[in-house]
């Protein structure tokens, strides 16, 4: 599979960005929560979390450190950033404009 | 450990690289550690787990790939193989790349070696403090001690009564300083007091009190000058170069305060100028003394040092900062104009007209008093012209190479475009390859540029002491350099990277053979055409100079220089006095006759062809005077012999003077032809004297 589209990435970022907003958490959970919260629905491949991470991390939206998981395992975990934060903000914003236009519009006879 | 964030990221991805990279597998594997454990307990076998785990991730390679490229270092990884790429092309084919190397360091070197000398000699600034809000009034190299009036009524030289004046009427110079004007044609004669060392003869200028201060420079041993130092009767004193300090002294610091004998006069020694100061001006022969003013009266015997109607000075001076050059000109010149009005010349002087045209020009004043710059520039002008011709050819010339080099490898090109490389691609490979050249060239260039510059200055100052340029390329040149390398690496890189990007991989995979198209040769032809003309001027150009060079040394100047020596005598320098003269020579003469060898002695002011001489106004006896000038050498009776030279009509022994120099010998000429026995002793010369190189 190559890069996920534009509006995949966008969605993906938002998606990350949201579940960080709850707590600092690593590369795996975050995979797990994406899908359990939508209901199995979005199944995002696990893989292109992590370019994803890397690119958020970039932006100085995330930031990472290594620390121990619960079962004693060394792992990466993520934070929001005050700028994350805010980026959040703008981009659920955005969608739920676009989502509510789309809505719209299928809904209009 | 604590939070890192973007900014360490990226740092940490381009020089702990290997690292960062580990990392990435670590956070990757525990990811599908996680899976497989997941998957393990859900029931699969461990091979199962293993392989939907796998399946759920993605391919690990692709997308470690990817979140390497959010790293932001990809361009410098392709921009490191690139180079590498290139280096390995150059290596396989030595000839060629030693070859452009060559040519372009040639063509880098001589212009960086001509720029090293334009630098220093027509953009340079002395090194001083904040040299911008330095100034300079007047804009003439006009030298060296002129009690006429200035024909264009540009002023550039001034009196002590002038600048004391200004000094006290123009408060927008913080500091205004002056300095003699034609020091390097009155060298004094120094000698140590309670040594053994010989009386050497140096160059030594006098200059205001404020002087150093307003340069802003701070002494490196001792103490520079204050202004009470350049008061009448202040004890005298001396501070010395830096370089002669070295040369001369080792850098011995207990010599401040000693005595040094200048001519004839004792003066104390207080400080060293600062390392790198040449003085106020580019010269062959900067100064190893400096001296106040005031004290040119007793060591120089000059009369004219508060003689209103003498003007000797250069004026610099540092204005306040915001201050407006304009109206400050205005105002100086009004000042000037005012109060040369009062001065005798200008009373008896016949151009109604000139009080009015008096006028100063502010010139930048931190390169200083820019004579050299004045009689260089359009010399230097003209070597860049020629050095940039030079790098044109050099560039044409490695971009028919580099263009026949891309026609061999168009198979290799066809190969790699049908293997999927990108046009770009292909292009910034070439480029790459083309500047990675230029910039060995560049790096060639640089030394050439060193011993090119070495070498032309010790043309430009033969015979002098120290030169005060370094060849060393400074920072601006190294920049040139680079700058020029670059610009050529990217001329000739792309055309032949052009014509690659071009290539039909199906064509050149087809024929088999490197072909040529019509594009190709066109543009080989006109760069050879290019090459040719460019050639051309510079061999016409040279041709021209050889032919100047070969008129200037046919030149007949009617002297004879073979077994003639000259020798320099200063006689003030050693103590006698005006009176003592006459006698003097006849010892010089009497004494010289002895010698066997020595068939002539001829003793002149100014010997033929130095630059210096001094002109006044003459007028014949029963005539009215026309306000005629000619120039005059003050000889003995054997002057004509000893030079070579013989007297036209009349009688050439026990003459006082003789007429010289260029447009002045006119004025000789005519005078003789007017009057049918010439009548030297008749002549009377002006009041007004004007002295000039």
């Amino acid at each position: 599979m190559g890069k996920p589209s534009d509006l995949v990435q966008g969605t993906l970022d938002l998606l990350i960005l949201r579940v960080l907003s709850l707590k600092p958490q690593h590369g795996w959970a975050i995979a797990k929560r994406i899908q359990q919260v939508s209901g199995e629905v979005l199944q995002v491949q696990q893989g292109s979390l992590y370019p994803a991470l890397h690119r958020l991390e970039q932006k100085r939206w995330i930031k990472s450190k290594w620390a121990e998981t619960e079962t004693g395992r060394e792992a990466k975990f993520y934070l929001l950033t005050p700028a994350g934060k805010a980026q959040l903000e703008i981009e659920a914003t955005s969608w739920n404009r676009l989502s509510a236009a789309i809505k719209l519009v299928l809904e209009t006879e | 450990m604590s939070w890192t964030n973007g900014m360490w990221l990226r740092w940490r991805s381009l020089f702990q690289r290997e690292q960062v990279s580990r990392e990435l597998d670590r956070e990757i594997q525990f990811h599908l550690d996680q899976q497989i454990a997941e998957n393990f307990n859900l029931g699969m076998s461990p091979a199962d787990a293993r392989s939907a785990a796998m399946h759920t991730f993605g391919n690990p390679t692709v997308l470690k790939e990817e979140a390497r490229e959010a790293w932001g270092w990809m361009w410098l990884e392709q921009l490191l193989h690139d180079v590498r790429y290139a280096l390995r092309q150059l290596r396989k084919t030595p000839g060629f790349t030693v070859t452009a190397a060559l040519t372009l360091a040639l063509g880098i070197g001589v212009n960086a070696a001509i720029f090293t000398l334009v630098h220093a000699v027509m953009m340079g600034t002395l090194p001083l403090t904040d040299p911008k809000s330095l100034i300079r009034l007047g804009d003439t190299s006009d030298c060296c001690v002129n009690s006429g009036t200035s024909e264009n009524g540009d002023y550039s030289l001034f009196s002590t009564e002038i600048y004391q004046r200004l000094k006290n009427y123009v408060p927008e110079f913080e500091k205004l300083a002056a300095m003699q004007a034609g020091f390097p044609f009155r060298p004094v004669v120094a000698r140590r007091d309670g040594t053994q060392e010989n009386a050497r003869s140096v160059m030594a200028e006098f200059v205001s009190g404020n002087y150093f201060e307003t340069f802003g420079l701070k002494p490196a041993a001792g103490r520079l000058f204050f202004d009470s130092d350049d008061v009448k009767g202040a004890p005298m004193v001396a501070v010395i170069s830096y370089t002669a300090w070295k040369r001369d002294y080792a850098a011995d610091r207990s010599m401040i305060g000693s005595t040094f004998w200048i001519n004839t006069k004792a003066v104390t020694l207080v400080g060293v100028a600062p390392e790198g100061f040449f003085g106020d001006r580019l010269s062959t022969s900067p100064p190893d003394f400096y001296f106040p003013l005031e004290t040119h009266t007793v060591i120089s015997n000059a009369a004219y040092v508060h003689d209103p109607d003498t003007s000797w000075l250069y004026i610099i001076g540092r204005v306040k900062p915001g201050t407006h050059l304009t109206p400050l000109q205005d105002k100086v010149s009004s000042l000037v104009r005012q109060w040369l009005k009062e001065t005798r010349i200008f009373a008896v002087e016949k151009d109604k007209s000139l009080p009015e045209k008096t006028h100063v020009v502010l010139t930048p004043g931190g390169a200083g008093i820019q004579d050299l710059r004045e009689q260089y520039e359009s010399n230097l002008r003209l070597l860049m012209g020629a050095s940039a011709l030079v790098l044109l050819i050099a560039c044409a010339n490695i971009a028919n190479l580099l263009l026949v080099r891309g026609m061999r490898r168009k198979i290799e090109m066809s190969v790699r475009t049908a293997l999927g490389a990108a046009r770009s691609r292909i292009v910034r490979q070439f480029l790459t390859e083309s500047i990675v050249l230029a910039g060995f060239g560049g790096i060639v260039g640089i030394a050439v540029a060193y011993s090119g510059a070495r070498l032309l200055l010790r043309l430009a100052f033969s015979g002098a002491p120290t030169i005060p340029i370094d060849p060393r390329p400074s920072l601006a040149v190294l920049g040139f350099a680079f700058a020029l390398s670059l610009l050529t690496g990217i001329l000739f890189g792309i055309a032949p990277a052009w014509m690659a990007s071009q290539t039909n991989p199906a064509d050149a995979l087809k024929s088999g053979v490197r072909g040529t198209t019509v594009g190709a040769s066109v543009l080989q032809k006109s760069l050879v055409v290019l090459q040719a003309a460019l050639s051309l001027v510079l061999l016409v150009g040279a041709g021209l100079f050889v032919q100047s060079m070969t008129k200037l040394q046919a030149t007949q100047l009617k002297l004879d220089s073979r077994n003639r020596y000259i020798a320099h005598i200063n006689p003030q320098g050693a103590g006698y006095l005006p009176h003592d003269l006459e006698a003097l020579y006849r010892t010089i003469e009497q004494r010289f006759h002895e010698l066997p060898a020595v068939s002539n002695v001829g003793i002149c002011n100014y010997t033929p062809m130095e630059e210096n001489n001094w002109s006044n106004g003459v007028q014949v006896q029963g005539q009215p005077y026309t306000g005629r000038g000619a120039s005059f050498i003050k000889a003995n009776a054997e002057y004509f012999d000893s030079v070579g030279t013989h007297v036209v009509m009349g009688r050439g022994r026990r003459i006082l003077s003789a007429c010289s120099g260029g447009s002045q010998r006119n004025v000789c000429e005519r005078l003789s032809s007017q009057r049918r026995k010439p009548a030297w002793a008749s002549l009377r010369f002006a009041e007004s004297s004007r002295r000039q190189r």
